[in-house]
């Protein structure tokens, strides 16, 4: 027990320091960070017109007010901004075709967790972790949640969820790269597939919302924390909203290690 | 046990090959023969605690993939390895801070930030304390004389600068053993000595086991008293470098200079006239008329000055990695 939690705080201490250096290199750079933040906001901007025109005109999206939609819009520009965060994921097929992994390789602890927490970007991922979060508040506020631990720990278990998804999914996307050489054509596919959640489930008919529960469960990334808090899942969704996140976490890690065993670095 | 122990190693790579045009392309959407390069084949070898080996071989020999075998970088096809009694593929923890990977054209360092911060991040991952740290830090920076360039920007830092750097964050936690891939490809006359010191100087205080691969015959000549030469996959030579001199040259070079000029036709017959001006000549002979050559020559005219050099290395090493080194081989090895 004594040598898990140790193992635990290193893992956090190196998460923690990468996270430190990730941000100390954008400070040696601030127009890169400022332009960065810019191009972000302008996408954001996008999103919030949407947003306003479902707020003004009192648009029902399902059964879920115009209110409503703000906790779920403002989730999916959270997830956005974790999604951004995580450029360890993102950069995997570059550092494959590269043979970048090979110093990675040869230090202490996961290689997975040094690949994938070893450098964050920050200048994409803040804009958008910070009007994620302020939407979500303001439409908890609004929506007249009752702040209590039990919705306030919900809320932020099936957040945690859709994060454990949005790292798995964007993992194996990016693992692609060991069997395939492009991942053009993934990368699109992947970014389609995740603005199917720029709006609420509720809005897409039956079948598009069954195939992105069930088939390939996106809409579990953005749409289960509100819905559970809103009291809108029943136990069998709620469950699902847990099974799905820890299988696909496990599935991801299956396919690194096959990924792994495939690695052959550059001029081997 | 500590040091390296390498049995039946071998790795093969697989690709496959496409005629020119589009023909051949279309072809190759639905069968593609598949091709198998045999990079490493089945060598052995053992690099004792404290000793400090060379690897050599021409582009394309399989050093590079024999060193990423021992990092535990790639999986072999076949073999085993021991690395201070570690199988390096398992890629364990206690392995891993056990040894340190030095590649010339790989890099560690956060460019955009000064070496220290990277020094910093290393004393995280590998648990180093306070002390360890600034102790270990405070020596190897004093070695290589960098104290002026820690908070430069490694972008900033000219190659041998931050290759030195990238020694300091691959030593910090005091490897035992040290794998080093070219550490000095690129690097300008003055850095590649520096390096070179550093290494020796490290090596003969701290007993670390080191395998160095290089193109500059030079690193390996000054630094490892042992070297192991690879071609094609095959490990041809394992032993002194001057042993690979003696297996190839029987012949020494001359270097004659006279007080007097010397006709060039009185020296033909000497032997292998290299080159000749009035004054001094570089003639080739056997290594067994080199006594009587001499001899000779100071009876043709009074000489001022005379050396005897063996042919050089690289001409012995180059015949090694080619067809005759085969057949040496099965005498030396």
């Amino acid at each position: 027990m004594k040598e898990r939690w140790r193992v635990l705080k290193w893992y956090l201490k190196v998460a923690l320091h990468f996270g430190k250096l990730s941000l100390q290199s954008v400070m040696e750079y601030p127009l890169n960070f400022a332009s960065g933040v810019c191009v972000e906001l302008a996408y954001m901007v996008i999103k919030l017109v949407y947003l306003y025109v479902v707020v003004s005109t009192g648009m029902k999206v399902g059964s879920l007010t115009a209110n409503m939609v703000v906790i779920f819009v403002g989730t999916y520009i959270f997830m956005t901004g974790i999604w951004m965060l995580l450029s360890g994921v993102n950069g995997i097929p570059d550092q494959v075709v590269r043979g970048d992994l090979d110093l990675i390789m040869t230090k202490p602890g996961s290689l997975q967790f040094l690949q994938t927490f070893g450098k964050y970007n920050f200048a994409l991922a803040l804009p958008n972790l910070a009007a994620g979060t302020i939407l979500m508040v303001v439409g908890y506020r609004i929506c007249d949640i009752p702040v209590t631990p039990g919705n306030i720990a919900i809320f932020i278990f099936y957040l945690l969820m859709g994060t454990i998804l949005t790292y798995s999914f964007g993992l194996m996307a990016s693992l692609l790269v060991f069997w395939v050489t492009s991942l053009n054509a993934v990368n699109t596919l992947y970014s389609a597939l995740w603005d199917y959640n720029n709006m609420p489930m509720e809005l897409y008919p039956k079948i598009i919302k069954q195939i992105g529960t069930f088939l390939i469960p996106v809409f579990l990334i953005t749409n289960w924390s509100g819905m559970a808090v809103l009291g809108k899942l029943d136990v069998l969704q709620l469950v699902w909203g847990i099974v799905v996140p820890v299988l696909a976490f496990f599935l991801s890690r299956q396919i690194w290690k096959a990924g792994i065993r495939r690695y052959t670095s550059a001029n081997g | 046990m500590e040091g390296i122990v390498v049995k039946n190693l071998s790795r093969d790579f697989e690709y496959y090959e496409k005629e020119a045009g589009m023909k051949s392309s279309i072809q190759n959407l639905f069968h593609r023969k598949k091709q198998i390069r045999h990079a490493v084949k089945n060598i052995s070898f053992e690099v004792q605690k404290g000793e400090m080996v060379g690897f050599l071989g021409p582009n394309g020999a399989g050093k590079t993939t024999t060193i990423k075998m021992l990092s535990g970088i790639l999986h072999p096809t076949s073999g085993e390895i021991s690395v201070n009694g570690y199988v390096p593929w398992e890629r364990k923890n206690e392995f891993k801070k056990q040894f340190a990977y030095v590649a010339g054209q790989k890099s560690q360092l956060w460019i955009n930030l000064p070496a220290v911060d990277s020094f910093a991040l290393n004393k995280s991952i590998y648990e180093l304390s306070d002390t360890e740290y600034k102790q270990t830090l405070g020596e190897l920076v004093e070695l290589f004389g960098v104290q002026d360039f820690l908070k430069v920007q490694v972008r900033r830092l000219s190659l041998g600068e931050r290759m030195k750097m990238e020694m300091i964050a691959a030593l910090l936690h005091r490897p035992k053993v040290i794998l080093l891939d070219e550490p000095t490809i690129g690097l300008d006359f003055i850095a590649q000595n520096n390096i070179r010191e550093f290494l020796k100087d490290y090596n003969r205080k701290n007993g670390v086991t080191m395998l160095l691969t290089s193109h500059y015959l030079k690193d390996i000549e000054e630094l490892c008293h042992r070297t192991i030469v690879i071609s094609h996959g095959d490990l041809v030579y394992n032993g002194t470098l001057e042993h690979i001199r003696n297996i190839f040259s029987k012949k020494r070079l001359l270097n004659v200079r006279w007080n007097a000029p010397v006709g060039r036709e009185a020296l033909t017959r000497l032997g292998a006239l290299k080159s000749w001006e009035p004054m001094k000549a570089v003639l080739e002979v056997e290594d067994a008329d080199v006594a009587q050559t001499i001899q000779r020559l100071f009876e043709i005219s009074e000489v001022g000055d005379i050396n005897i050099e063996a042919a050089p290395l690289e001409e012995s090493i180059a015949r090694l990695y080619g067809q005759e080194a085969r057949e040496a081989d099965s005498e030396q090895v």
